[in-house]
């Protein structure tokens, strides 16, 4: 189980996390998501031990951080964001020398994982060429094939689908599903949506270094407001008169991002056409209406007032 | 894994980089023919064929030198340009092995950098094939030492490839005109000649003439132990302080 007990790391007047709290379990899929600058990175770099936390505590597997920090190394893999790479080097040389500082396999069991990896995701023909000369898809490859390779007993992906085509990305979750299977614990950051929800079996919703909530995708959506979202694009510069809405019970929320009016309500089927009606009576010009189930997109937006695109 | 194991580990990647360019290795002697087959070898017409052999050895150690620095370059290119440090540090390796592990590496590359021309002034000194090469490679193992060493202090606290290569050519002129490579240290003005005589090259070549001269290298190689191994020290001390947790 890995443990974050108020953890914090300020840089210089700067909280970049702050007061984090978090229990992950093992063999869990946790997303970890939020916007470019919510301090994902900053917390998988302190769990890594490459960060010093400023405050509070951090534990691997009942390993503090800041006491044992190299215990608590050999239970991780961190791939990367931008992949760290010697760019001087080929994939299997990166992969087999990552092996040899991290597992205590042997060269055949080495090669034999390496080319296992390097297969699988294509890269097996590409094994020599020196990475920088790759295309930013192929190096990010390289990135996440060391953690899948290196099977860790928690394994951070940072963005693991980031310059990935759609055939690549549902190839690396399911490996990194497959890893899961084989008693890993995973921890995925990202600004994802769809990432989050269809590879984690929780997600942490971090903003600002703070987490804001945390549970099921499921469980999130379903503790938005109502179930259903009702997007309007309504005419610019146009004040909305949220107050019409009120009278409606089945209407629990109601934010607006410039044309955007976001309205979390129940029963949105049967209500739209009032809405619809109410609203343009009182000379509010609708441009498009859009009914849908909550997204955890809904959900991000609903935590933090603000979407991640 | 053992800590030796570990240390190879590191020093084995260290290696594999060096040899991924081979295009470097070959301009480190080219500049090495340069210095010491136009460079010393004008001096030596002009001055004579004892002085082409008494700078000789300068050649090998400022090649010794440039490689050392490329060690330091590294480095710096992990930290600031790569970001391959945030990933070297996630590494199960103690941060002290680690630092040692570099140190090594640099020194290795150092070696391997250098072994043409040391064969070459080994050659040149008549003991190629006398038990006295091993002593050729011992001299330039710890007159690496240390400049790797410097080259890693400079690479923790440079902020710019401008401010690390400006400050590394400032260290090249100390190491090659504030030592005894073409003068005696009696030629020096007293002020400087303190500088001189703590100036790891000077002790490294009085370690090469004596072998030139068939003496004992004892004394120099004694002395060239004390910057060298305190350079080491001051690099690793700056590596940590840049890879602390």
């Amino acid at each position: 189980m890995i443990t974050f007990n108020r953890a914090g790391k300020r840089f210089g007047t700067l909280d970049a996390v702050k007061d984090f709290s978090l229990e992950i379990q093992d063999r869990e899929i946790l997303g970890l998501l939020g916007p470019n600058g919510a301090g994902k990175t900053t917390l998988m770099l302190m769990m890594g031990t490459v960060y010093r936390p400023t405050s509070g505590a951090i534990s691997v597997d009942g390993l503090d951080v800041v006491r044992h920090p190299n215990d608590v190394r050999k239970l991780i893999g961190i791939a990367f964001q931008d992949p760290r790479v010697d760019g001087i080097l080929g994939a299997f040389d990166v992969l087999n020398w990552h092996l040899k500082m991290t597992t205590g396999l042997n060269k055949e069991e080495r090669t034999e994982r390496v080319e296992q990896v390097l297969r699988a995701v294509d890269l097996w023909d590409a094994r020599k060429k020196r990475t920088w000369l790759m295309s930013g898809g192929m190096r990010k490859k390289v990135e996440d094939c060391k953690v899948l390779a290196q099977r860790p007993k928690i394994a951070v992906f940072d963005e693991p689908t980031a310059f990935l085509d759609v055939p690549s990305r549902l190839l690396m979750w399911k490996m990194i599903r497959e890893l899961r299977e084989e008693g890993s614990t995973v921890i995925v950051a990202t600004n994802m949506m769809d990432e989050a929800e269809r590879l984690s079996d929780r997600v942490a919703i971090v903003n600002l270094g703070k987490l804001v909530a945390t549970d099921s995708p499921e469980r999130l959506k379903g503790t938005t407001k109502g179930g259903e979202v009702l997007e309007l694009i309504v005419g610019d510069g146009q004040a909305f008169p949220r107050e019409l809405l009120a009278q409606f019970s089945e209407v629990r929320d109601v934010t607006q991002v410039e044309n955007k009016v976001t309205v979390y309500l129940s029963s949105g089927r049967l209500l739209l056409p009032k809405i619809v009606e109410t609203l343009t009576n009182k000379g509010v010009k609708i441009d498009s209406v859009h009914l849908k189930e909550v997204a955890l997109e809904d959900v991000f937006l609903s935590y933090t007032g603000q979407r991640l695109e | 894994m053992s800590s030796t194991s570990l240390v190879f580990r590191v020093v084995e990647r260290d290696i594999k980089i060096l040899f991924s360019d081979t295009f470097l290795i070959g301009i480190m002697f080219a500049n090495f023919g340069i210095d010491l087959f136009v460079t010393a070898a004008t001096f030596g017409n002009l001055i004579g064929y004892s002085y082409f052999l008494r700078i000789a050895p300068g050649s090998n150690l400022i090649t010794a030198m440039v490689a050392a620095f490329q060690s330091g370059r590294d480095i710096w290119r992990e930290k600031y340009i790569k970001d391959l440090a945030s990933y070297l540090l996630t590494l199960p390796v103690p941060r002290r092995l680690f630092a040692v592990s570099r140190i090594a590496g640099g020194v290795v590359r150092s070696l391997i950098a250098t072994f043409p021309g040391t064969l070459v002034i080994s050659y040149l000194y008549g003991i190629l094939f006398s038990p006295r090469l091993i002593e050729a490679f011992v001299i330039v193992g710890l007159f690496s030492l240390g400049i790797v060493g410097l080259s890693m202090s400079v690479s923790a606290f440079a902020s710019s490839i401008e401010v690390f290569a400006t400050v590394r050519s400032a260290i090249q002129l100390y190491l090659s005109f504030l030592s005894t490579i073409f003068y005696d240290v009696t030629l020096f003005p007293a002020i400087v000649q303190p500088i001189v005589q703590t100036n790891p090259m000077t002790w490294a070549m009085q370690a090469f003439r004596a072998l030139g001269n068939q003496g004992s290298t004892l004394y120099p190689v004694s002395i060239l132990i004390g910057p060298s191994v305190a350079f080491a020290l001051l690099g690793m001390g700056c590596y940590l302080w840049y890879a602390r947790l």
